[in-house]
């Protein structure tokens, strides 16, 4: 190169030694440790959750039968044998009720926050509020249903039990939907506006489909907690020993009979909630799996 | 050059004054008139008045910040877009005031089509993202047809015409913009406006835009902002030169220098700016 000829003299005589070890010993140092202290954090944050699914799938396979999953379970606790049948029924029933009541709505809303109110009063009361709601816990939420409308009606039910969880993914749908709709470059909003579209075009034809991965795991991480939520369900819900395929009249989930299953002293019982919590893990693992296909579907294939 | 500048600047400021335009062969689809375009309280551009001429590229220069592009998306109401932005003066197509109360900008956007900056393909197939404009324009009817068309239109055809089903996004961006100016040409628009189409691309993905350019302007009207002057000198026929200025209260306007023919501009220009800016010895 010519150029390394006109440069002046200072240009260092000796090749730099490039190799590692020619480091300073302190940059090294602190190389190594920030590394191993990265992959240390890694470590302990999978403990636990390594050990949960040990745990769960240990005791919980033993007990789990196709009988398991259809049969009623026993009135009494000490009773060896049953299955947690209502429980799975109730659990599809009631989340699903609440996913069919809280995924329109906050996805919607989501769109009217990113799309049309943006920063307006209306927008950011909305935000505020959906903010706050984010932190209620769900007992309390639970208790507000509980007053709201299961003292009103004067009977407890799986819709009750739909409401109260509807209400806690409501606020969580809606914010992740809304980040999700912020992530969607301004320049395809704008391409397709010049063209001649209106908003609500817009927004169906280009801003959904380019967010819908990003919403559907928002939205599955809403049904997931929802589908764990136990106190809000023993709340408003009651219990039920035979399948209630149906909203009215008392329900149980499986969330419920693990907590209610785990407090009995009789290891009938105890085994019974192992084979609930692995029941529970792999539906919501079957549900996360089978809407990353749906949504697939939609997505984008390449960027 | 002796012409006296104030002068100019002053009459470009008075609305109806528009600067003498000894080629006036084509009839002017657009007129601008005394236009300001304001982002909340602040004036972007002062007093623009111009023409856009059917069938002819006009191409707006200037240096950055000098409010060309922001006059561009006035002319198809894409500023309505951003929250606090306000135009003042008229702005006529056809006659007709773009900015009057009862025009709908969803009707102006489908007469009056845009290519932007960044090549800005939808995150959807080749065919979908030029019937995209189509069907929300109602049409149905020989899609595949006007599909092939709108693509030989942007002299991207022979190069996707086998892989019509592959995501737009994964061309390069030479026939990414090409795609886009296809979409645009699908929906047989009368005026395209070119927001510096090239600046994002190589020379030889500019040679073909400037190209197609030429061939569009037979059955469109193009409306180009650049800040590449050859570019400006190469492909259009009348240059309208931008430049910011600051007012007597010190804020930056920016403002039109001088609106001509492009060999006009670029030989004889009548204002000193301008004759500094094309000779590159600006600021």
């Amino acid at each position: 190169m010519t150029t390394t000829a006109t440069r002046p003299a200072a240009a260092a005589p000796v090749p730099a030694d490039l190799r590692r070890s020619a480091l300073p010993l302190r940059r090294r140092l602190t190389d190594g440790f920030s590394k191993s202290l990265m992959g240390l954090a890694l470590l302990i944050a999978l403990i636990p959750l390594g050990l949960v699914i040990y745990h769960v799938t240990s005791r919980g396979i033993a007990v789990i039968s196709w009988d398991f999953l259809i049969e009623d379970i026993p009135n009494s606790a000490r009773r060896i044998g049953g299955g947690m049948g209502p429980a799975v029924a109730g659990t599809l029933v009631i989340t699903g009720a609440a996913a069919a009541m809280a995924i329109p709505l906050g996805v919607l809303g989501s769109i009217y926050l990113n799309e049309y109110g943006k920063q307006n009063a209306l927008a950011r009361l909305i935000r505020t509020m959906s903010d706050v709601m984010t932190g209620v816990p769900s007992v309390v939420m639970g208790l507000f249903i509980y007053v709201s409308y299961v003292l009103v009606v004067k009977e407890q039910s799986g819709f009750a039990a739909a409401l109260a969880l509807g209400c806690l993914m409501l606020p969580v749908i809606i914010r992740s939907s809304e980040e999700m709709l912020r992530l969607v470059p301004d320049e395809l909003r704008q391409a397709s506006a010049a063209l001649g579209a209106r908003r609500w075009k817009t927004t169906v034809s280009v801003v959904l489909p380019a967010a819908i991965s990003g919403i559907v795991s928002g939205v599955m991480l809403a049904i997931a907690r929802a589908a764990g939520e136990t106190a809000p369900v023993v709340l408003v819900a009651g219990t039920v020993f035979a399948s209630n395929w149906s909203l009215e009249g008392a329900n149980t989930t499986l969330a419920a009979q693990i907590f209610k299953n785990a407090g009995e002293p009789f290891p009938a019982a105890q085994e019974r909630a192992w084979g609930a919590a692995l029941t529970l893990m792999v539906i919501v693992l079957l549900f996360t799996v089978a809407s990353r296909l749906i949504s697939s579907r939609f997505a984008i294939k390449e960027r | 050059m002796t012409t006296m500048s104030s002068d100019f600047t002053l009459s470009t400021l008075l609305p109806g004054a528009v600067p003498a335009m000894p080629v006036a062969s084509a009839t002017p689809v657009m007129q601008l008139e005394n236009v300001s375009v304001f982002y909340g309280n602040y004036e972007a551009v002062r007093g623009t008045t111009m023409a856009v001429r059917e069938h002819q590229i006009t191409a707006l220069i200037g240096p950055s910040g000098c409010g060309k592009s922001t006059v561009l998306r006035s002319l198809n109401r894409m500023n309505d877009l951003v929250a606090g932005a306000r135009v003042a003066g008229k702005i006529t197509f056809h006659g007709q005031d773009l900015y009057a109360p009862d025009v709908d900008p969803i009707q102006v956007r489908r007469r009056i089509g845009m290519v932007f900056q960044k090549p800005n393909p939808f995150p959807k197939s080749i065919y979908e993202n030029v019937a995209y404009g189509l069907k929300i324009n109602g049409i149905k009817d020989n899609m595949d047809d006007r599909v092939e068309q709108a693509l030989r239109g942007a002299a991207l055809w022979d190069e996707v015409k086998g892989k019509l089903k592959t995501s737009g996004l994964a061309l390069s961006g030479g026939q990414q913009q090409r795609l886009c100016i296809a979409r645009a040409i699908a929906v047989k628009p009368e005026v395209i406006l070119m927001d510096e189409p090239c600046s994002a691309l190589d020379p030889i993905a500019t040679g073909k835009i400037e190209d197609l350019m030429h061939d569009l302007a037979g059955t469109y009207t193009i409306v180009i902002v650049t800040h590449n002057m050859q570019q400006a000198a190469r492909v259009s026929h009348h240059t309208a030169f931008f430049t910011a200025e600051l007012d007597e209260a010190g804020v930056r306007h920016g403002r039109l220098v001088e609106f001509n023919d492009t060999g006009r501009i670029f030989t004889n220009p009548a204002d000193k700016r301008t004759e500094d800016y094309i000779t590159g010895r600006f600021g």
